[in-house]
């Protein structure tokens, strides 16, 4: 059985959530304009990226790490259908450069793609075959029962650690006995494509400018599902993965936190991975973060704004939920503006159908004035500086070709994104079902 | 690059340069915005003033030949001015209605008022102008609109406008804000015309409540084709 959300939905309260919602937004708009509305959620947004900036340039790079033997490792690989990929995470895996000695289990949860025959012919891999899909957190903890490594390397089956990436996490893990789990630079592996390359840009600001910057912060905010590094005992001791969970590498980062273990991150430690090539794939894999990140934020309602949580309960917690109020504030602005522009395109149309004057006249279309600009580019810069870090961190240089999928990613994608997280919120509301395998 | 634990005291230091950084930010956002909008401001405001003085030198050439016997030279005069500041008078409408739905910070209403009171005197000038120095070959044209992003029929008529106003020598086109603010001139002037709804055209003392294309505005001010 594949792991599902399922509740009584609530399309009468949906609807009135939309409605009022949506009447506060227009109302809003009206007495204020739109620009004005749309810049509230923009002012949150840009606080925290200034506070992850500021924490940039107060990061310490000269501190060294102790010299330490490396224990052994076990690498958990839960697999579902992944015959196109596995084998290529494997190999990535063997090539690891870790002198500590280490094993690979792989977990077939229930797949039905022939993957399960294919793994069977592979040596020096343990294969664990789940006969039923139980989800990728049910398929790991039964891994950790069986594990003989004091780490455990979760690594998911479309991922590709490079081979330095688990010698650097595990050595950052065993410096601090509090430290639970390490988190890697999560990058995208081969991005051949614009959406792909687009989100190359988010996953280096992501995994690479967020994380470094929540670490030194102390709120690492997730443990990703890729690839991140877990002491066993530390597993253990915390109840392992949270099984009716569609984010399991969300809830369990803050279930650590929860019980006072830190968690680390290394820009070194970088890992591939395979990310959504089309918009309908994207949909559905930020459906599941994004609803997630909502069902453990009930889950864990204590945490918000609890100074026992430090940084994370107090600031980066609540800071990160807005932008669901930024993706409902901004997508129903955008409907909104969307409607007027388009109501009003058709009645000026007809008008010139009437008068038997030209129908289409660009100058007619002017929506964005010279202050609205500048005020714009000017609150944008900040985001501009974190992009150009986050290639730092990622040791890339900015070249031409990579200026469209930025320009994209900064004044586009989020805009795609803030409807994501808007849809999201009304499915967690509704209480539609989910279905995760 | 390994990254280190920050200490407490340094965190909060973290979050107040933040917060500054926030603050100065938006600061100099809303000044760099507030004066590119006033920059254009004082320009529109500058360019009525022109026409408010263009009204009083008018008006003073308007008095003038009635307490004159030369009429034909004040006559050749005035309606070189008249022609003079239509134009003016017409290229501000489309700037200011359009400054108007762009703006963020100013209210043009003032400037909408003004801009109505003008154009008024203008117009009645035209009209003393027509009585006193017998041309009859100046067709006004009273176009009656409201604001740009509540009347897209009004953008639609004003473009169809700017088109007669080109191809015909003879049309003068006065525009007035109908949803510029409530004066008592304003009242009887839509009153003495019944004027209602936006738009609306008033060419040879006739209203017209509905759009005009202009083949049919030609017709009615006796441009040709």
């Amino acid at each position: 059985m594949s792991l599902q959300i399922k509740g009584e939905p609530r399309p009468f309260i949906t609807l009135i959530a939309i409605i009022v919602i949506g009447l506060f937004i227009g109302f809003s708009i009206n007495q204020l304009g739109y620009f004005w509305v749309m810049l509230i959620p923009n002012v949150f947004l840009l606080i925290l990226t200034l506070t992850l900036l500021v924490a940039y340039f107060e990061i310490d790079e000269t501190k060294k790490q102790k010299s330490v033997i490396l224990p052994f490792l076990s690498v958990l690989v839960p697999s579902y259908n992944s015959k196109s990929t596995i084998m290529k995470t494997l190999s990535s895996i063997r090539a690891s450069d870790y002198p500590g000695g280490m094993e690979i289990i792989v977990i077939d949860d229930g797949s039905s793609d022939g993957s399960v025959e294919m793994l069977r012919k592979l040596d020096g891999i343990k294969l664990l075959i789940k006969e039923k899909n139980e989800g990728k957190a049910s398929a790991l903890n039964s891994a950790i029962k069986i594990a003989k490594g004091e780490v455990i390397a979760c690594v998911d089956s479309d991922s590709y650690p490079e081979p330095a990436a688990l010698k650097s996490a595990i050595s950052l893990l065993i410096q601090n006995e509090k430290t639970g789990a390490v988190t890697c630079f999560i990058r995208v592996n081969d991005p051949n494509s614009l959406l792909k390359k687009i989100q190359d840009i988010e996953y280096l600001t992501g995994f690479g400018f967020s994380q470094i910057t929540t670490r030194f912060l102390d709120a690492i905010f997730v443990t990703p599902g890729p690839t991140t590094i877990f002491r066993k005992r530390v597993l253990e001791h915390i109840g392992g993965f949270d099984e009716q969970n569609i984010t399991e590498d969300l809830e369990i980062a803050w279930r650590l936190r929860k019980f006072g273990y830190g968690i680390e991150y290394t820009p070194n430690a970088v890992v591939y991975t395979d990310v959504p090539g089309d918009l309908k794939t994207l949909y559905k894999q930020r459906m599941r973060w994004y609803r997630g990140k909502l069902f453990n934020l009930r889950k864990h309602w204590d945490m918000f704004l609890n100074p026992k949580y430090g940084t994370f309960g107090m600031f980066i917690l609540p800071f990160s939920f807005t932008a669901e109020f930024a993706g409902t504030v901004l997508s129903f602005s955008f409907i909104y503006l969307l409607f007027n522009q388009l109501s009003w395109t058709i009645k000026y149309t007809l008008s010139n159908l009437t008068m038997g004057a030209p129908l289409v006249d660009l100058s007619t279309m002017v929506v964005v004035g010279a202050s609205m600009l500048m005020v714009g580019l000017i609150l944008v810069t900040p985001w501009f500086l974190a992009v150009y870090l986050s290639y730092v961190i990622g040791r890339k240089k900015v070249s031409l070709g990579d200026i469209p999928p930025i320009a994209l990613f900064l004044l586009f994608y989020g805009t795609i994104i803030s409807f994501f997280y808007c849809i999201s919120l009304f499915k967690e509301i509704n209480r539609s079902d989910y279905k995760w395998k | 690059m390994e990254v280190t634990n920050g200490e407490d005291t340094m965190k909060k230091g973290v979050f107040l340069k933040a917060a500054v950084l926030a603050i100065v930010l938006f600061a100099i956002s809303l000044y760099v915005g507030y004066s590119i909008e006033s920059d254009s401001y004082s320009k529109t405001e500058a360019k009525l003033g022109e026409l408010q003085e263009g009204v009083e030198n008018s008006l003073l050439f308007s008095m003038f030949v009635q307490t004159h016997n030369d009429t034909e030279a004040v006559c050749a005069v005035l309606k070189s001015q008249l022609d003079e500041t239509a134009q003016q008078t017409y290229n501000l409408y489309g700037e200011l209605e359009e400054s108007k739905s762009t703006s963020i910070f100013k209210g043009y209403e003032s400037l909408r008022k003004k801009y109505f009171l003008a154009n008024m005197r203008f117009y009645l000038m035209l009209r003393e102008y027509k009585q006193a120095c017998g041309d009859a070959s100046l067709q006004p044209i009273l176009f009656f609109y409201t604001a740009y992003n509540a009347c897209p029929s009004c953008v639609a008529q004003g473009k169809v406008l700017d088109t007669v106003r080109y191809e015909c020598k003879n049309a003068r086109v006065y525009a007035f804000p109908l949803d510029a603010e409530e004066l008592s001139i304003m009242k009887s002037f839509k009153a003495y015309y019944g004027i209602s709804s936006a738009p609306s055209l008033v060419v040879g003392d006739k209203k017209y409540e509905t759009l005009l294309g202009k083949g049919e505005i030609k017709e009615l001010i006796g441009c040709a084709s």
